[in-house]
């Protein structure tokens, strides 16, 4: 009788879990073993070449400097603009937690609103009307010169991207922030304030460190979603001036679309794809252990 | 949350006033363009802060009538997200059971996978499913579209799904199976009407993450079913006379997202929803 059961309650789970490995077996794994055997290929539209050539691919990798570059962008843009989203998310969320009532859901709607331009009519938008002449909307209240396309020069276009970045996701990082600062416990900054402590004390060493658990959670989430990077990107700039704003997802895109060379494309996919497994690995134990 | 400075003095609140007004500032001046720039007359020419003299409608006509207008894209844009919302809940409803239930090691297992599929490269996708697609005869399809969607919207909704199914109580089901309710019984007519808020939540997420997607539609859609990020983004290269149009259309692509997230956000805030990002 007890076994019978336990077989039943296995069958139960597998058959549950039929579908959606059904799924992942034909949508995810197959398109990946498919780039793995097309990552070992010399297949190229624009030589017209497609034939086994081992492992050249991977070892390219290694001297391609433009992929060395995007990758260590990318970890760059990946590290500010999560910081950013913090510094600014987290007193916003504070202030909004302290306000009254009323003031308070204002307060939200308001700072939740970048939400509503996806990525690509935030990009485009900011790439049109905030920073591109004539209308240069952005130089305009920073007193720079319209004339300065921010998005055009080497030197500021990463930064300028970030920016539109760091505008669009802050809510993202805000709200589970607020979340958390009002499921704190009152009792225990009831009792450090009744010993006197100032707001600087408060905030380090008491809202913080209880915070922390959410904090790491959300930007950790956040971090391997922005290390994927592709639509602000390649809506405002492509990649250029001079692949000076590539991000991986833009770099491998085009390798594989505008150079049309599907094999070493899918190698760079491989190796982004590993690097993102790691990454969230970690991010896994670290959840798992809180 | 309780006062964590004194609000009878002016100092803090002066500080507290003037950081908010900034973030505010902040948060909102992209959208005060959004609004004035597509009100104002075609070739005013008027830029900066200045409110428009006169009001006219002819950006949000010509986005809204004619041959370029944004509906066929806004359109594909609701099919594919909302093809592939309803086909990736049905499968993720059961799978989510399974991990919330069985609290074995295959169990953990399946759990964490369907956590590493969800941070998986959409670009080490896209390049086997545009071969094979054009093999197929499939590329520029609304049906493309929704299969790529289900890389993106399955293990979001397993674990949106799973958190929702660990706060209903298994005793629910037990009470039911001593019943004699069968399996899909249970399913239907027990679990699903007690989920349905969380079904919801979740097929809002899953439809704002296939709504907002680009790399993939940029790749596998030209014309035919091309979506509404392809319509926004195709803006950018024609001549600047046309910028005007691009921000009336983004700005009634708002409505979509505007209902999605009047009634996600206090869902988002309550920390239910952590792993939809």
């Amino acid at each position: 009788m007890r076994r019978r059961t336990t077989i039943q309650r296995g069958t139960v789970f597998s058959l549950s879990l039929f579908p959606s490995f059904g799924f992942t077996l034909v949508f995810i794994a197959f398109p990946i073993i498919y780039a793995i055997y097309l990552s070992l290929r010399q297949y190229s539209l624009l030589m017209g070449t497609d034939y086994f050539i081992g492992l050249k691919n991977y070892a390219r990798i290694f001297t391609d400097a433009a992929f060395l570059a995007s990758f260590f962008r990318t970890i760059l843009y990946v590290v500010v603009v999560n910081s950013v989203n913090f510094l600014i998310a987290f007193p916003m969320a504070l202030l909004v937690s302290q306000s009254g009532a009323r003031l308070r859901s204002v307060l939200s709607v308001i700072f939740i609103m970048p939400l509503l331009l996806m990525p690509v009519v935030a990009a485009t938008f900011w790439r049109l009307i905030m920073y591109g002449p004539p209308y240069a909307e952005f130089n305009r209240i920073f007193g720079l010169s319209t004339e300065f396309y921010l998005l055009a020069s080497s030197k500021t276009a990463i930064w300028a991207i970030m920016l539109i970045d760091i505008w669009g996701w802050t809510p993202w990082v805000f709200l589970p922030i607020l979340g958390g600062l009002e499921g704190l416990p009152g009792e225990v900054i009831e009792a450090a304030k009744l010993e006197g402590a100032s707001l600087r004390t408060l905030v380090w060493r008491i809202i913080l460190p209880m915070l922390k658990p959410v904090v790491v959670v959300t930007l950790g989430i956040k971090a391997t979603g922005t290390f994927l990077i592709f639509d602000y990107i390649w809506a405002a700039t492509r990649g250029g001036p001079g692949g000076t704003t590539h991000s991986l997802s833009t770099y491998i895109y085009t390798q594989a679309f505008q150079s049309l060379d599907y094999g070493y494309g899918s190698a760079l996919a491989i190796v982004m794809l590993l690097c993102a497994v790691v990454l969230s690995t970690a991010l896994f134990q670290y959840m798992r252990k809180e | 949350m309780i006062a964590l400075w004194p609000r009878r003095r002016i100092a803090p609140i002066v500080i507290a006033a003037v950081v908010l007004s900034v973030m505010v500032f902040w948060s909102l001046i992209p959208f005060y363009f959004l609004v004035v720039v597509p009100l104002r007359p075609p070739g005013s020419g008027a830029m900066g802060l200045e409110l428009p003299k006169e009001i006219d409608f002819g950006h949000f006509r010509s986005v809204l009538s004619g041959l370029n207008s944004l509906w066929r894209y806004l359109w594909n844009s609701c099919v594919a997200s909302g093809g592939a919302t309803a086909l990736v809940v049905a499968i993720a409803f059961p799978a989510a059971y399974a991990v919330s239930r069985f609290k074995s090691r295959a169990s953990k297992r399946v759990y964490f996978s369907f956590f590493l599929l969800r941070t998986f490269p959409p670009i080490a996708l896209v390049i086997p499913y545009y071969l094979v697609f054009s093999r197929l005869r499939l590329l520029d399809t609304i049906a493309s579209l929704i299969i790529v969607y289900i890389p993106i919207g399955l293990p979001l909704a397993v674990w949106l799904l799973k958190g929702f199914f660990d706060m209903v109580p298994s005793t629910v089901e037990e009470a039911a199976k001593i019943d004699g309710a069968s399996t899909i019984q249970i399913f239907v007519h027990i679990l699903f009407p007690v989920m349905k808020i969380g079904v919801a939540i979740t097929g809002a997420f899953v439809f704002l993450m296939c709504y907002i997607d680009y790399i993939y539609c940029v790749t596998l859609t030209e014309r035919v079913a091309a979506t509404f990020s392809m319509y926004i983004a195709g803006f950018i290269g024609d001549h600047w006379i046309w910028v005007e149009d691009m921000v009336a259309a983004a700005l009634v692509g708002l409505i979509p997202l505007i209902l999605l997230f009047s009634f996600l956000q206090k869902y988002i805030k309550k920390g239910i929803v952590f792993g939809a990002m």
